[in-house]
Formats: C-alpha cells, sequence, structure tokens
C-alpha cells in the first residue's frame, strides 16, 4: 500500500495531516489533496517512492 | 488550565484539563467540525472539500507539546507538572454518518497505515514515552461527537494499565523465559473455545479473563510489540481481523456497536520489550440488547471486575455470528 501525506498548519498553529491513497481515493478525494498548499510531501509508511513522487520525497521518508 | 498531579497513593498521575468543560457538545448538523469545509459553508477543523484520513491536533487536549504553567504549586509529597504530551484526533472518513465497520478493507487498511506513521512520529519527540492509540464510540461511552474518530494521546509517561501489563509480561518472562502473550494464545487456539477469528498473523479471542461479556482481544501471532514493526502482509491482516470484529459487533443485535478500542503496545523509548506483544482490546459496554454493563463500585473502587458471563459463551456467540 502506497500512501502519501501533507502537513499543513492551522491559523492557531495546530497542525493537520492529510493521508493520501492514490489505489483507493475517488476523484474528488485524489483532486483536493493535490490542491492543498503543504510544507513538505512526503511518503507514508512502509511504501516505496513512485516514479513521480521519488523527486518529491523528503529524507522524512520512513 | 491543565497540568500532572500526582497521586502518592496510587503512583500515578492524573492530567487535570478544565479548559476541555467547554469542548464541542453534540453539534447540529452543518456544525460538524470533522466534516470537510463546503464552499460557503461552516469552517470545520478540514479546510479541503474532501478528504481521505485526516488528523490533526485537538483543540481541546488534555496534552500540549507546550504545555501552560500549572495552575497550583505542587509540594514534594504532590507533585505538579506541566500536561506535556500530544493529542491528534484521526478522522477515518469524510462521511458523517459512516463507522469503521462499515468501511471498505482498503480504507480499515489504509488506516492501519496511519496510525503505524503516527506511532513513528510521535514516538520522536523526547517527551513521548507512550503512543496510546483507541477510539470511543458511542454516546454510552460518552462520546460528544458522532462523526466516525478515534484519537491518539502521546503521554509523557507510561500509562498505568500498559505499565502493568508490561510489568507482569517481565516478570512471566523473568520465571519462565517465556512470552505470556504467546503462552496464552497457545492455550487459547488448543482450547479453542474462546477464538472469535484468527488468520495468520492475529487471532481475536474473547479472553478468559474478559471484564466485558463482550470484550474481544486482537493478539498479534508475531513477536511484535508495535504496530510500526508490523509488514505489509501482517497490516492487511490487522485490518482483516479488525473488520471482521467490528462487523461481528454490529450483526450481533443489528446495530452499531458502541466500544471502546485501545491498542497497547510497547512504549516509544525504542528499547527491547520482547517480553510483551502488540495486541488491540475492545471493551463494549453491553451485556445484553438492553442492558449496559456499568463500571460501579467493585470496578471503579477496588478494581475488580465482575462478569455476568462466561467468556467461553460470548466467544461463541461471536464465533456464530457473520462474518463467519
Amino acid at each position: 500500500m502506497r500512501l502519501e501525506k501533507k502537513r499543513v498548519l492551522k491559523e492557531d498553529g495546530r497542525y493537520l495531516v492529510y493521508y493520501h491513497s492514490a489505489e483507493s481515493a475517488s476523484e474528488e478525494q485524489r483532486k483536493a489533496f493535490e490542491e492543498i498548499a503543504a510544507e513538505a510531501v512526503t511518503v507514508g509508511a512502509n511504501c516505496e517512492p513512485t516514479a513521480e513522487s521519488a523527486g518529491k520525497a523528503s529524507a522524512e521518508h520512513v | 488550565m491543565s497540568e500532572l498531579r500526582w497521586n502518592p497513593t496510587l503512583e500515578e498521575w492524573v492530567i487535570t484539563a478544565t479548559q476541555r468543560q467547554d469542548r464541542t457538545f453534540f453539534p447540529p448538523p452543518g456544525y460538524n467540525p470533522l466534516a470537510p469545509t463546503q464552499l460557503g459553508g461552516f469552517p470545520t477543523e478540514i479546510p479541503a472539500p474532501s478528504y481521505e484520513i485526516a488528523v490533526f491536533e485537538n483543540k481541546f487536549p488534555s496534552l500540549r507539546s507546550h504545555p501552560l504553567d500549572p495552575s497550583v504549586q505542587g509540594t514534594e509529597l504532590m507533585p505538579v507538572l506541566p500536561a506535556q504530551g500530544i493529542c491528534e484526533v484521526v478522522c477515518y472518513t469524510p462521511d458523517a454518518e459512516g463507522e469503521l465497520a462499515r468501511l471498505p478493507l482498503a480504507k480499515v487498511e489504509e488506516l492501519v497505515y496511519v496510525w503505524a506513521d503516527r506511532f513513528e512520529e510521535l514516538s520522536t519527540h523526547d517527551f513521548v514515552k507512550y503512543v496510546y492509540i483507541f477510539e470511543n464510540k458511542g454516546k454510552e461511552i460518552g462520546v460528544t461527537l458522532m462523526h466516525p474518530h478515534g484519537q491518539i494521546y502521546a503521554f509523557p509517561f507510561v500509562p498505568p494499565i500498559p505499565a502493568k501489563e508490561m510489568g507482569a509480561a517481565r516478570r512471566y518472562f523473568e520465571r519462565t523465559g517465556r512470552n505470556v502473550f504467546a503462552d496464552i494464545l497457545t492455550q487459547e487456539m488448543a482450547d479453542g473455545r474462546r477464538i472469535v477469528s484468527q488468520n495468520a498473523h492475529f487471532a481475536a479471542v474473547v479472553p478468559f479473563y474478559a471484564r466485558y461479556p463482550y470484550e474481544v482481544h486482537i493478539i498479534a501471532r508475531g513477536e511484535r510489540t508495535a504496530i510500526s514493526e508490523f509488514d505489509a502482509g501482517e497490516r492487511t491482516a490487522l485490518s482483516q481481523i479488525l473488520k471482521t470484529v467490528m462487523e461481528k459487533y454490529n450483526n450481533l443485535w443489528n446495530r452499531s456497536m458502541p466500544y471502546i478500542m485501545l491498542m497497547h503496545q510497547r512504549p516509544s523509548d525504542g528499547g527491547d520489550y520482547g517480553f510483551y506483544r502488540f495486541h488491540i482490546e475492545f471493551y463494549p459496554p453491553y451485556r445484553t440488547p438492553d442492558k449496559l454493563k456499568f463500571l460501579a463500585g467493585s470496578e471503579a473502587g477496588a478494581g475488580a471486575f465482575i462478569n455476568d458471563t462466561h467468556a467461553e459463551a460470548t466467544a461463541q456467540t461471536l464465533r456464530e455470528t457473520p462474518p463467519l
């Protein structure tokens, strides 16, 4: 299973993490995830970088 | 105000969190803080038109990474510490009417991955000693926000119950050289009467020592002490058995079953806890379709649970309840 996550900061300083699975997301969910402006895009736990995400994967890759 | 107050009579911390008195309480439809934010609508915790799984810091936390100073002065007998830690809310689905049991298996499996990722990330904080993943489901448990969600408390100490379990498991290992959970599993698999479901990597049992009539424990069959240690096959197996147990609960009396679901795993210090074993516990409060099991004098005051049923009987009922 491959998951991506995007972490954002709310106005009050709390963090919010969105998790996304390209395999099972609906079109609406995929679009919503793509449109999130985030501090970092990382590849989630126990998955291998895809060809397109490899360039975006940070040192935080688990 | 929020702080840790030490109870010297039980040698445990109590967390005070007076700011939680005003937390969201059964919001009306249209004001659900866990729903996606719609254009022109009420601004929820999740400012996106949709999401899959979202995790955010609780707006009304019991613990904070940057805690306020305690509101009282402690003493040498009863010290006080800032309530440092992290409290997260895990939104399982954007569907306010949904529940974990009715999500597709792939979504439950995604949640297992999310839990593992949260465990790993929260464990990196120096001030976190124990990552506790749980779900309160149903009004009977005290839930005030019905949108399907769970929580994660990253405690600055190992909480009493997991600590007690680990102490018992360590002493058993020192005495016998064996893992108590492995021995329990061996005995349960040989006996069979308390098995609810099983697969290659997990067994779901009503424990011999169950305190709630329909209490179920899902125990890892492999030597695993934290959710982050499971490989892909084990994560799939965990999601399958979780969904099976939750569906059995809902099919038992043909209605959504309230419960507390919690994970017991090793502390977050990365130490060797080979004497221990990852497991999930379910505490459904109903003992019959219309009777609750209350935690009254014996349970709440003496810690001595009284179960009105035998584990063998309730396990058989659950085993025979679909999905088979």
